[in-house]
Formats: structure tokens, C-alpha cells, sequence
């Protein structure tokens, strides 16, 4: 996105959220923010939750949004956290400098941060990849999910066409936005847009590049009604997903396998490594376990010639345990009481190769869409 | 509805999942007609997944999500084999100042962008903590966290140190999650397998993995082994066969080809001095200046000071902090000395002889009209009408400096090592964007990176070389365009002249590699440490000429030290097998291009 781009996203977001531009830059934009979208985008819960249970009017934010950073002019003094002060900011910038200096050895009052209230406007950027830009945009995800929109009557002659005689036939369209995402190690996405005709089942593709040159509103307009479905959503829904699996399937695979040969090579790497290990383990296992045989033969020998025995017990018990040492010196370290043993470790790193290299495609929706559009609506 | 629309064919194809959660409640709004969303959040909606839409599998993503940092053309580099070749598993080996943090951040990002990463463990030593947390958020638009309660765990980025992560009750924590991605700087620090921290990674379960290191091996081959099998298993084999068919010795590597192939295939390492990794030049310029008559009064007073009280102490250099402090602070300000001088009768008897000697360097301080050195550091800045940074030891200089320069109409911020870090950033965001001034009292430490300005003044002059090296640092690092500018004020006829004398002239160390300094002192400090070297020749010198001829001695010593270290030498004949491992890794590189 470039920074015509996100200004006019910003810009067009702003104004669907009813907030009161002050001054509006090809740099930047200040705004007031309205309250849902304040509530939206500040994360002041507490405040919010303060003004709802009192009933207070609510004071909402003030935002300077920066498209284009590289060209904001060097202003007035600030903070590292960006703060300016709306009224009061000195005007001689040399006397702001001092007063500054003068502030690090405690001389002036220090700074008050964010409690001059409604007088602070925080100043921030929103370049492609800022936060604050990401942030708007999983906002409007979420509120832009569902609608439900009419084609306009705008020509006169047709609205005098239609009021004259009879009301137009709308026909009904199921648009559905889709995101495929074909991952292994890595990724790459693709973005449809289907329509369905609830009416002659035909499917549109780049169906919301169509809508967008449209004139939509949320409200049937008069003389107009809408026809009766002849496909129900659940069929509009399967139909698109269908066209998008032949789609998936028809797509070039190469990554998929590459993607399943490596996990190949990876898990083979992984058996030359480890299935000699938990061999020598079980042999080692094997081998105590015989010893330990020997040492309860030995027991009950000795307990049937109760009286010599002492000395040889500890003699066998030392050996065992020497034996037991060695072993585990090899694989494993001092075990910590949760450890995992050599077998789990394994599993573990096969399962970490499965889930790095595993190639998978998932279909999920953007957002979806009911829309009514003339029924003699040619769709190229 | 059925979860695969093709299940006959599940095994053999590649999995489709179809996320139908959203239907249900699409039904619900067709249902009751609404609520229904607005039309233009909607588009808005879509043309949001547009701009983030990770078209290819290969080109790299993040650069469009990132205006803070501009990665050097190795970092990128780097990024690209470890996601396209490396696939997510690998050590990053560059050495010292290469930037190894861009790295890894670049390919963190990378991931995130690609939505293939989200919760990412970053380990650690706990002084770096807060640098990483920075760095990502500011450079990088990564919400990490440091980890200070328990419940941060849980957050998608936590950058915590090894120290606390591997005790409990935080290892049985860890132990249980899964992580996309696990980074840890200073990762040599595992090269033992025998040792907690890496029985502690080894347990953790995780998806892709960064090891950082500047020295993947020191001494051992098999340090190399245990890095790289905590990365891989079995990427070098079993122990027993990884020595079999590359360890001749201990120290020795075998088969050094198929070494760095196998190598090349989890490690990078990028050297200094090879393509796209350029350090602009360093310019030394030393201003000359001679003090006033009274300004000259006081250094002699407290030089012969300093001198009787070492003789009356017998020589005892341990105990001469205080006198030596004195000496070095006398270059500095008259102000450092006056502070010093004050608390050093303070703590005398009422009756101490040494009182009244005092009271009369002070009044030799209070004598004193001007400052030669404050003067033509402020013409110097004037001069040059750019951004400069001032260097000084001393608080009470610095402080004497900001208000000389203030009452000049020169707009200075100060910036010290005793500052919180939210006052230090905004020093630094003051001084990038208003003042032309920063007296900084402190070089070391991180944080300070003012690649803006290329402009330095040596107010005054550590006795540690290091320490001239770490300012030099602030400024002459990677990012830096410009030709730096190295201005020492140097007093006529004072010790100082005399040790820039030696650093600058003898050694020439202000245009040294960055790096080489470390070398040079550290085989010179086997025999002592260059500071107590100094201020043993000072007091026990007779006349100027003593001090000329030892400091010239000094400087000769130092001297065969660099043009040793710098054939590489005394490396080899030190330690040959050390060397052999070394040798190899730094070939390493070059030969894993190929």
C-alpha cells in the first residue's frame, strides 16, 4: 500500500466510523474519534466502563494519524512517546529547548505526560506494517463481516420507467470472499470472490471487483422487490466451495510435494539418529534388568545363609549400580524428576517435523454477502 | 457437512480444511434480516486481506511492513537462505557487529507476516532482555514482551532470560507449550550437552529455531556437534560418527570439505570485510591547545600533589585511586577537579597536613577565569554547524558544559549511564531531532545508536583504550553513511598529550578495524592492565623527558603486539590447535558460498 493508498483507507475508515476530521494533509490526518470508534481502537476499557456505569458525557480521543512519516514536518517539541500538547506549546522554540534542558536537572516542572487530558493529541504513524494501521484493519475485519445491500435505482428514466408501471425483479446473489492459504514451511495465499445466483445458480468470479463499481445501499429502494430464492444458502455455499476445491485441485502441486519429501528426508535424519539410541537404551535396559535378576538371586541366596552375607551385598549392589551409570552417561544427563525420556524426545522431534513441513490448504471466509442487483443486470 | 468434500482421495492429495464457522451465524442475520455490517467497513475488510495477501512462496514479505529498519543487503541475504534453504532451523554465526539481531528479526517477521509464527520464545542473556524487546518493537512493529510475572508466558512474544526460563516453576511452564519459534542469542552458551541449559532446550517443543552465536566453536570440535544436533538431530550424524568423519583432534576438524558442506547447510556466518558489509572511514583530527597561565597553574599544582602524596605513600599504586583519579580529572575540568578535591578533605582529619594543600590547589581553581578547553570545543561545534557528540568522563565537566554551552546560545542535551531508559530515549529523540548538542558521560552500554550524526569530540581522554573505542562505536557502526569525524581536543604540555600521542600516532587506533582493538589488548594486558601501566609511568616519572621515553616504550610494546596480531602470528605459535579451529571457521564463509 502506498501512501495515497493508506490515506484514503484511513480516510474512508474515519468517516464510516462517523469520526470529525480537524485537519485533514496529504501527510497526515487529525480526528476526533466518535465513540464507537473510540472504544474500538484506544483500549480503554476502564474508562469506558467508568462512563457507562456513571452515565458522564464521554470525552473520546484525539489522533494526529501520519501517512507519510518521511515528510511530516519536523515539529514542535515532543517526547519520545510522541505526545504533543494541542494548546500552550511554546512559542519560541529555543525557550521549549531550554525549558527541557532545564526539566533533566529538575529545574521545571516535569513533564505531565497524558494529564492534561483531552488537551493531549498523541501523534502516530500508520506506514504499511505499523501497528496502529494493523490494528484498523483486524477492526474492520471484524465489523465489516456481513451485509446485506440493494443496487440502486439511479437513472431518472427508469425510476419514471418503474413507478409508472410495475416494480423491478431484484435478483438475489450469495458473494462469498474467500482466503485460500496453501501452507507447508511456508506460504502463499490467494483471494477469491464468487457469486452465486440464488436464482439461476450461475458463479461469478472477482465478483467484489463488480460490486465495488456498483452503487449499493443497505435499503430496498421503492418500486423494487426482490425474488424469491430458488437455491438455498447451504447449496449457494456448497456450490462455491466446490468451484474453489477444483480450483485448489487443479492448481500446480509442486510445493506440496517438495513440501512432503522433505519431511520425508527430515524424518529419516531424524530415525538414523534416534533408533540406534533407543536400541542401545532397551539393550542397556535389558542388561540392568539381568542384573537386577542377579542381585534378587543373589538376596535370596544370601538370606537362606543368613549369617555371612553382609559384605557380598554390598558388593553386588555396588556393581549394579556402576553398571546403571555408565549407561545413562551416554544418552542422557542428571535427570531432572520431569524429564522426557529418550523415546518421548523422539516423538517430539517427529512431531515438530510434521508440523513444520506438513503441506496443508485451508479455505476460510473473509466476509460474505447478500445482494440484490436488477434482475437483467448484465454480468460480464 | 462433512469436514473434506473429497475424502476418497485424503491420503494421497494435500488436506483441504474448510472453515465453516462462520456460517451459522450468516444464517442467523439472513434469518432476522440483520444486523447487518457496513458496506464500506466491509470493503475495507477485503481490501485489507488484499494489502497483506502473501502472493509467492518465495519473495520476502516483511520488507513492505518495515520503515524503521533498512536491512543491509547480507542481512537480507541471510533471511532469504535461512526461510528458503535453512527452512527455519539455523545457526546465524556472523560475526561481532554484523547485526545478527536484524537477522533474526527479519526472519521472525518474516513468519509472522506470513502468519506461519505466532507464539515465539526469544532466550537471552537477562542484560540483553530489554534491548531485544526494544528492538523488536521499535524496529520491527513486534509486540514482544519481557517476561516479569507468570503470566506473560502466555503472551505470543516473550523475550526472557535462559537463567530464569530453564528454573521452575517457569520450566514445567515451558515445557508445555508449543512454540512456532524459538530464538536464543548468545547460543554458545549451549555448546555443552551436559550442561541444564541445553537439556533444557532439548525439551522444548518448538516448530522453527534460530541459534545466534559470534563463535560457534572455541576450543572443541564437539561444541560444534552439540549446537547443531540441538538444532538437527542427526544432521552430523550420531557422536560417534560425526567423529569418525570430521575430528581428527579434539581441536583439529577433518575432512574440512564435507564439513562445510554439512555445515552450510544449518550455519551462516558473514564476515567482516566481505561484499555489502562497508564501514565508512574514520577521520582523526587532534586540536592542539595550550592552556592559560592560570589553567597551567592548576594542572602543575596537582600533578606535583598527586606525585609527593605517591612518594609519601612508598609507591603503593593500589591505594592511589583517589591521586590518580585527580590526575586524569585535571585534563578533564577544573569543575571535576574542585568536586573531587572538596570530598577528598572531607574525609581527611581536621588537623591532616595534606588539608591545607587542599585548600590551595582550590584556590588555584578558583583563580581560573576561563576555560580553553570549553571555548574551542564550542568554536569547533560552531564551526562545523552539524550534529556532534561530546565525550567526557566526568559528570561534573558535562554538567560545566551544558551550562557554558547554554549560556551561549548552544542547545546541548546531556545523556548518562545513570538515566532511566525512557529519559535516555528521550535524549536521543531530542538530540536527532532539536539540539546540535549531546555531552554523553557514558559510551558504554547499549542502546545508544546515533548513526545520524558523524561528528565526535574527545573532550577529554579515557585512559582505556577500549573506552575510546566504545565511543568511537556509538557513532562509526553499521547504518552509519557518512565519514565519521574524530576530534580530540589535546592540551599542550599534559599527560594527555601524550597518551593520544601513543594511541593516535603509535598505534594509529583510532583507524583500526572495529574488532582489532579487542585483540591488540587483550594479548597487551596479559602483562597488566594499559591503565595502570599509564599511571605508574606518570607518578614515578621525574621530568616530562621520563614520561616521553616510557610512554614511547609503552607505545613500542603495544606496537609489535599489532603488527603481531595483525599477521596472526602469536595466534599460531600460541596455540597451533586452537588456531586450526579457528582457521576454519573463518574460512567457513567464504568456502560455504561456493
Amino acid at each position: 500500500m502506498n501512501t495515497d493508498q493508506i490515506s484514503s483507507y484511513i480516510m474512508r475508515y474515519l468517516d464510516a466510523m462517523s469520526c470529525s476530521i480537524m485537519e485533514k494533509t496529504p501527510v497526515y490526518v487529525t480526528v476526533k474519534l466518535s465513540e464507537q470508534a473510540d472504544r474500538l481502537l484506544t483500549n480503554r476499557p476502564y474508562y469506558w466502563g467508568f462512563i457507562d456505569r456513571t452515565g458522564t458525557e464521554a470525552e473520546t480521543m484525539r489522533y494526529t494519524f501520519v501517512f507519510d512519516p518521511a515528510n511530516m514536518p519536523a515539529d514542535s517539541f515532543r517526547a519520545p512517546i510522541s505526545y504533543v500538547t494541542a494548546p500552550g506549546v511554546p512559542a519560541n522554540p529555543v525557550a521549549a529547548g531550554e525549558a527541557a534542558i532545564q526539566r533533566t536537572f529538575g529545574v521545571a516542572p516535569g513533564f505531565n505526560g497524558g494529564a492534561r487530558g483531552p488537551d493531549r493529541i498523541p501523534r502516530e504513524n500508520v506506514d504499511f506494517g505499523s501497528r496502529r494501521l494493523a490494528q484498523i484493519m483486524e477492526v474492520a475485519k471484524e465489523s465489516g463481516r456481513f451485509v446485506s445491500l440493494y443496487e440502486s435505482l439511479d437513472s431518472g428514466s427508469e425510476i419514471q420507467f418503474a413507478r409508472g408501471r410495475h416494480s423491478v425483479a431484484y435478483e438475489p446473489w450469495i458473494m462469498l470472499n474467500v482466503k485460500l492459504e496453501f501452507a507447508c514451511d511456508l506460504k502463499r495465499e490467494e483471494l477469491h470472490s464468487i457469486g452465486f445466483s440464488l436464482i439461476s445458480g450461475t458463479l461469478h468470479t472477482d465478483f467484489m471487483d463488480k460490486m465495488m463499481q456498483c452503487e449499493l445501499t443497505p435499503k430496498l429502494p421503492a418500486q423494487v422487490h426482490t425474488m424469491a430464492w430458488r437455491y438455498t444458502l447451504d447449496q449457494a455455499v456448497q456450490q462455491i466451495e466446490q468451484l474453489l476445491t477444483e480450483h485448489v485441485r487443479n492448481s500446480d502441486e509442486t510445493w506440496a510435494v517438495e513440501a512432503s519429501e522433505r519431511l520425508e528426508d527430515e524424518w529419516d535424519r531424524l530415525a538414523a539418529y534416534y533408533e540406534p539410541l533407543l536400541k542401545e537404551e532397551a539393550e542397556n535396559k535389558a542388561k540392568a534388568a539381568a542384573n537386577e535378576g542377579t542381585v534378587s538371586v543373589t538376596e535370596s541366596e544370601i538370606k537362606a545363609k543368613a549369617d555371612q552375607a553382609s559384605e557380598s551385598i554390598i558388593l553386588t549392589i555396588e556393581v549394579t549400580e556402576d553398571k546403571r551409570d555408565d549407561t545413562e552417561h551416554e544418552t542422557t544427563d542428571k535427570e531432572p524428576p520431569n524429564e522426557r525420556t529418550l523415546e518421548e524426545q523422539y516423538e517430539m522431534r517427529r512431531n515438530e517435523i510434521e508440523w513444520q513441513f506438513q503441506p496443508r490448504i485451508e479455505m476460510s471466509i473473509i466476509n460474505a454477502a447478500i445482494v440484490y442487483l436488477r434482475s437483467n443486470k448484465v454480468m460480464t | 457437512m462433512n469436514e473434506d468434500l473429497q475424502p476418497q482421495h485424503a491420503e494421497e492429495r494435500v488436506p483441504l480444511r474448510i472453515d465453516r464457522s462462520w456460517l451459522e451465524s450468516f444464517r442467523t442475520r439472513i434469518d432476522h434480516n440483520g444486523p447487518w455490517d457496513d458496506w464500506t467497513l466491509f470493503q475495507l475488510a477485503y481490501e485489507a486481506e488484499q494489502a497483506r495477501l502473501v502472493k509467492s512462496f518465495d519473495e520476502l514479505q516483511c520488507l513492505t511492513h518495515l520503515t524503521s529498519v533498512e536491512p543491509l543487503p547480507h542481512q537480507l541475504d541471510t533471511a532469504r537462505k535461512v526461510l528458503h534453504e535453512m527452512r527455519g532451523r539455523a545457526i546465524l554465526a556472523d560475526e561481532v557487529g554484523l547485526g545478527k539481531t536484524i537477522e533474526a528479526g527479519l526472519i521472525l517477521k518474516e513468519y509472522m507476516v506470513r502468519n506461519l509464527v505466532k507464539r515465539t520464545l526469544i532466550l537471552v542473556p537477562a542484560s540483553l532482555v530489554l534491548q531485544w524487546v526494544r528492538e523488536l518493537n521499535h524496529k520491527f512493529g513486534i509486540s514482544a514482551v519481557a517476561q516479569k510475572k507468570p503470566y506473560h508466558w502466555q503472551s505470543e512474544v516473550v523475550v526472557a532470560s535462559m537463567d530464569t526460563a530453564k528454573r521452575e516453576p517457569h520450566r514445567s511452564i515451558l515445557m508445555e507449550q508449543e512454540y512456532d519459534m524459538i530464538i536464543i542469542d548468545e547460543a554458545h552458551k549451549l555448546k555443552n550437552r551436559k550442561t541444564t541449559n541445553y537439556q533444557f532446550i532439548v525439551q522444548l517443543r518448538k516448530k522453527f529455531c534460530l541459534l545466534l552465536t559470534a563463535t560457534p566453536v572455541q576450543n572443541d570440535m564437539n561444541e560444534l556437534y552439540n549446537l547443531i544436533t540441538l538444532l538437527k538431530p542427526g544432521q552430523l550424524g550420531r557422536q560417534g560418527e560425526y567423529s569418525a568423519n570430521y575430528v581428527a583432534d579434539k581441536r583439529l576438524p577433518k575432512n574440512e570439505g564435507g564439513l562445510q558442506q554439512e555445515l552450510s547447510k544449518v550455519m551462516i556466518r558473514n564476515r567482516r570485510g566481505e561484499g555489502g558489509v562497508h564501514f565508512t572511514k574514520r577521520i582523526v583530527k587532534n586540536i592542539p591547545l595550550t592552556l592559560s597561565a592560570e589553567e597551567q597553574a592548576l594542572y602543575d599544582g596537582v600533578t606535583t600533589f598527586v606525585k609527593e602524596q605517591y612518594q609519601s605513600n612508598g609507591g603503593d599504586l593500589g591505594s592511589m585511586f583517589a591521586m590518580i583519579t585527580l590526575q586524569r580529572e585535571v585534563c578533564s575540568s577544573r569543575d571535576a577537579v574542585f568536586l573531587t578535591l572538596v570530598n577528598l578533605s572531607k574525609k581527611l582529619a581536621e588537623d591532616s597536613p595534606i588539608r591545607s594543600k587542599i585548600w590551595e590547589l582550590v584556590d588555584l581553581i578558583k583563580g581560573i577565569k576561563e576555560n580553553t578547553k570549553a571555548e574551542t570545543a564550542m568554536n569547533l561545534i560552531r564551526e562545523m554547524n552539524e550534529k556532534v557528540i561530546v565525550f567526557t568522563e566526568y559528570r561534573a565537566t558535562q554538567e560545566y558544559l551544558m551550562q557554558y554551552f547554554s549560556n551561549h546560545g548552544l542547545l546541548a542535551v546531556p545523556y548518562r549511564g545513570g538515566m532511566n531508559r525512557g529519559k535516555k530515549d528521550w535524549m536521543m529523540d531530542l538530540f536527532r531531532g532539536r539540539a546540535q548538542v549531546m555531552i554523553a558521560t557514558e559510551a558504554g552500554g547499549e542502546g545508544i545508536n546515533l548513526q545520524f550524526c558523524h561528528h565526535m569530540i574527545n573532550f577529554d581522554l579515557p585512559w582505556n583504550p577500549m573506552r575510546v573505542e566504545q565511543r568511537i562505536g556509538r557513532v562509526h557502526r553499521l547504518g552509519q553513511t557518512n565519514d565519521v569525524k574524530i576530534y580530540n581536543l589535546s592540551t599542550q604540555g599534559t599527560i594527555e598529550e601524550h597518551i593520544l600521542n601513543l594511541l593516535h600516532e603509535k598505534i594509529n587506533m583510532f583507524e583500526l578495524v572495529i574488532g582489532r582493538l579487542d585483540m591488540i589488548l587483550e594479548r597487551f594486558e596479559e602483562q597488566g592492565s594499559f591503565e595502570r601501566n599509564l599511571s605508574r609511568i606518570l607518578l614515578e616519572a621525574n621530568s616530562k623527558e621520563d614520561i616521553e621515553r616510557e610512554v614511547h616504550s609503552l607505545g613500542q610494546s603495544l606496537n609489535s603486539i599489532r603488527d603481531e596480531v595483525h599477521t596472526d602470528k602469536t595466534i599460531q605459535a600460541q596455540d597451533e590447535r586452537r588456531a586450526a579451529v579457528q582457521s576454519f571457521l573463518n574460512q567457513y564463509s567464504t568456502e560455504a558460498e561456493a
